[in-house]
């Protein structure tokens, strides 16, 4: 294994994936050297910072040691597995990066061994955790300097390095074999591939969410110390395993541990190696998918009739079919989700002793999911064209066509999933009918300008680019959309908020000043998003 | 009259990007059911050209007319009646080739009775029948460009617009496609097409036209063209590299050898 060569590729992988987000084109800023990558820039400045902030607060809060030692226990022995955590959830949640840019593909005609291949792609990984790991590193060194226990704290940081290229390693199988069933899946499976797709991206979306949630975080983790001596032969646990017993004493166990985490580390090489030798050409893959319900062609009408519909029917199989449409789409609503879902009392459903308005609560956390998908699917709705988008700019398409289309494919799953939503309101709560209007009222006005709101700002800000990250629309586009979309929507539904509380206003009224000013907003969001779109029809 | 005659007229268009001037001051007239060979070295300005024609750049000065319409002022029409192979055949990866040819149908207004006998009869002359419920994103280059090609000629435009459209093609498929290109003017179609493969533009073209740094440097007949580089018994090849001042490639390669 050549050193210098497994430094390039890595070198290679992570400037890549750097410039796609920094979204460089032309000539891009030069790499110096490693230090001047700017996840390492921040770690070497973040680090210590962080330290220093950790210990500086425990040092003012006047926290009891013993709290602090007991909850600094628990975390070091957290920490190795957060990193093998982090680095196969890193590895797995790469699907923004084109196939293209990701696939052995590009470089599997080089001489390059795949042991180089390994532990180049697995450096490149552990760069992408650094700014997460310098706070969790910094932190607990704070408490540890605080605690007086440094020592636990400098095997606990090693351990956990060996940790990282565990999971990094781990990676490599898991990638290697995916790509291999998920061939044999789409070439066999059809939709079912497509289901099994849609489902593992929803379920790391929600565990990524999670991992943020301190609740869940800190729950897990106390459950976490107290159960791991009872599952001491899972491999994927023994660098944890070496802290533990080091704290509680056991230095015999501590070296069998970490006999065993060097072995297991080994044995991942070898499986990493093995695996991509294996599947060194990625077979290509093959989607078979059954004749597909037909579209009919008709003939134009007002609003462009069956065309617009065949366009709404294009963008909503893209969306089904890509997994990176997905995750962009899905991510910003269920982490919104997975954040907050133990702060839902469901009970409250159920509970008639509490008032209309309180039981309708659940429904704001929901409510502000459906309103990120609607947005988020018609605010990635350009972009997603990428190169294909020449397919529209050639085609006899009016602007006018091509927007109602998008904000159609937007508008129906939210649409479905709002009547459902409602269904369920009307099962449980049976709020009087003028509550219920407005409920209606705020959804549907909610949904609607969101979708409109946000094929605007997906035609303000695009991102057609596609390698070697699939971004959709341009990160400041998205910010300033979600931001201004929130703002304006809050605005039009002001209306019906002011008859909630404030009572100046009936339902009925206030819902009919919503719909015309949503009416409105809608009207100008499709006016706007008319003009650039006639900007973007042409390659000037 | 001239204009029913003439399926596109080019009038001293040019057009630049920054500092870079990719047309020049072009005037070119293709009159109905002929096949135009539009030939030049990467760089030359062909796709530019076609690209204006389509509606999708617009000159800087001069004017386009396809069919008596204006791109620049009625691109809705125009694309209408074109039917546009890219350079590169950018498709929508994550739909079928059956979905594909429906949404191209679709937004064509293409007669469903027509266009479903159609699409069967293109699909089994490319031999891409078994193929047309796969995504194409899992197609090779070749069977995506056999696949634009379905798609442009799906609606029976009237001008086809073929930016290298051989390219990647197997040579049952490229036989099949110049073998149509010449039944298709047969029937009133006009064609426009750009190629480097020269034996191709001289087998096939009625009409040559040679740009080189954006300009309209020869223009006729391939034996036309030939005398008008004084190599009248030579072949096209050695005609466009003298035009185009590439004389020097058996000295380039001698020197590349040593």
């Amino acid at each position: 294994m050549n050193l210098e060569k497994t430094r390039r590729i890595a070198e290679v992988l992570i400037l890549s994936a750097v410039r796609a987000r920094r979204g460089e084109t032309g000539k891009p800023k030069r790499v110096k050297n490693v230090l001047s990558l700017r996840n390492n820039q921040v770690a070497v400045i973040g680090f210590p910072v962080i330290a220093i902030i950790a210990y500086l607060f425990l040092f003012r809060s006047e926290l009891s040691p013993i709290l602090v030692s007991s909850f600094l226990t628990q975390s070091l022995i957290f920490i190795p597995f957060l990193g093998t955590f982090l680095m196969v959830m890193n590895g797995l949640l790469e699907s923004t990066v084109s196939q293209y840019s990701t696939s052995t593909d590009i470089i599997n005609w080089l001489p390059i061994l795949p042991s180089e291949f390994v532990v180049g792609s697995t450096i490149s990984n552990i760069y992408f955790s650094i700014p997460f790991l310098m706070i969790v590193y910094g932190a607990t060194l704070g408490a540890s300097i605080y605690v007086h226990q440094l020592l636990p704290w400098v095997v606990a940081f090693s351990v956990s390095i060996l940790a990282l290229f565990i999971g990094g390693f781990l990676v490599e199988v898991v990638r290697a074999f995916l790509n291999e069933a998920s061939s044999a899946v789409s070439e066999r499976g059809g939709r079912l591939s497509q289901i099994l797709q849609l489902v593992t991206t929803l379920a790391a979306i929600m565990i990524l969410g999670l991992m943020f949630n301190y609740n869940v975080i800190l729950r897990f983790m106390v459950l976490f110390g107290l159960t791991l001596q009872f599952v001491w032969f899972i491999p994927i646990l023994w660098p944890s395993m070496i802290i533990q017993s080091l704290l509680t004493g056991d230095l015999l166990s501590s070296l069998l541990f970490m006999a065993g985490s060097m072995t297991f580390l080994v044995i991942s090489f070898i499986l990493g190696i093995y695996a991509r030798k294996k599947y060194w050409v990625p077979k290509p893959i093959t989607l078979k998918i059954g004749p597909s319900t037909r579209v009919k062609p008709v003939r134009a009408g007002s609003l462009g009739g069956g065309v617009v519909r065949v366009i709404a029917l294009k963008d909503l199989r893209a969306l089904l079919r890509r997994r990176d449409s997905m995750r962009i789409i899905l991510v910003m609503p269920l982490m919104l989700f997975a954040l907050n879902f133990l702060q839902i009392d469901a009970s409250l459903l159920w509970n008639v002793e509490a008032s209309i308005i309180e039981r309708l609560t659940v429904f704001i956390l929901p409510g502000m999911g459906l309103y990120m998908l609607s947005l988020m699917m018609c605010m990635v709705s350009v972009g997603q064209e990428g190169a294909g988008f020449i397919n529209l700019q050639i085609s006899p398409l009016t602007p006018r066509q091509i927007i109602l289309g998008k904000t159609l494919a937007g508008f129906i799953p939210s649409g479905v999933i709002l009547f459902i939503v409602l269904g369920v309101e009307r099962y449980f709560i049976q709020s009087p009918l003028s509550v219920f209007f407005a409920i209606v009222v705020i959804g549907y006005v909610a949904v609607i300008e969101a979708c409109f709101l946000g094929v605007m700002f997906g035609t303000m800000y695009p991102d057609f680019k596609e390698v070697p990250r699939a971004r959709f629309i341009s990160p400041i586009g998205s910010l300033i959309g979600t931001i201004l979309s929130s703002i304006i929507t809050l605005a039009t539904l002001s209306p019906v908020f002011i008859s909630v509380f404030i009572r100046s206003l009936n339902f009925l009224s206030s819902g009919v000043i919503t719909i015309l000013i949503g009416g409105f907003i809608c009207f100008l969001a499709f006016k706007k998003a008319q003009s650039k779109f006639e900007e973007l029809m042409l390659m000037n | 009259m001239a204009d029913r005659e003439d399926a596109i007229q080019i009038d001293n268009i040019s057009k630049s990007f920054g500092e870079t001037q990719a047309v020049k001051e072009l005037t070119l007239n293709i009159q109905v059911g002929t096949i135009y060979g539009i030939l030049g070295p990467n760089g030359s300005g062909k796709s530019t050209t076609m690209k204006m024609i389509m509606g999708l750049l617009k000159p800087d000065k001069g004017s386009i007319k396809v069919y008596g319409l204006d791109p620049k002022v009625d691109p809705y029409k125009v694309k209408k009646i074109i039917g546009y192979v890219p350079e590169s055949p950018h498709l929508y990866e994550f739909l079928t080739a059956t979905e594909y040819l429906d949404f191209i149908a679709i937004v064509h207004e293409v007669d469903q009775n027509e266009y479903q006998f159609k699409v069967n009869e293109f699909l089994e002359a490319f031999e891409l029948t078994g193929h047309e419920n796969e995504v194409l994103g899992g197609y090779s280059h070749g069977m995506k460009q056999k696949i634009a090609i379905i798609a442009a000629l799906l609606a029976e435009p009237r001008l086809l617009v073929l930016d290298e459209p051989l390219g990647g093609l197997d040579p049952r498929s490229a036989r099949i496609m110049k073998d149509l290109l010449n039944k298709l003017t047969d029937e009133g179609v006009t064609v426009l097409f750009s190629t480097h493969v020269l034996e191709i533009a001289e087998a096939v073209c009625d009409q040559i036209g040679i740009l080189y740094k954006g300009k309209l440097l020869a223009e006729g007949t391939s034996t036309e063209i030939k005398g008008l580089s004084n190599t009248p018994e030579g072949t096209l090849e050695e005609a466009f590299l003298k035009l185009t001042d590439s004389s020097d490639v058996r000295e380039i390669v001698e020197e590349l050898a040593r």
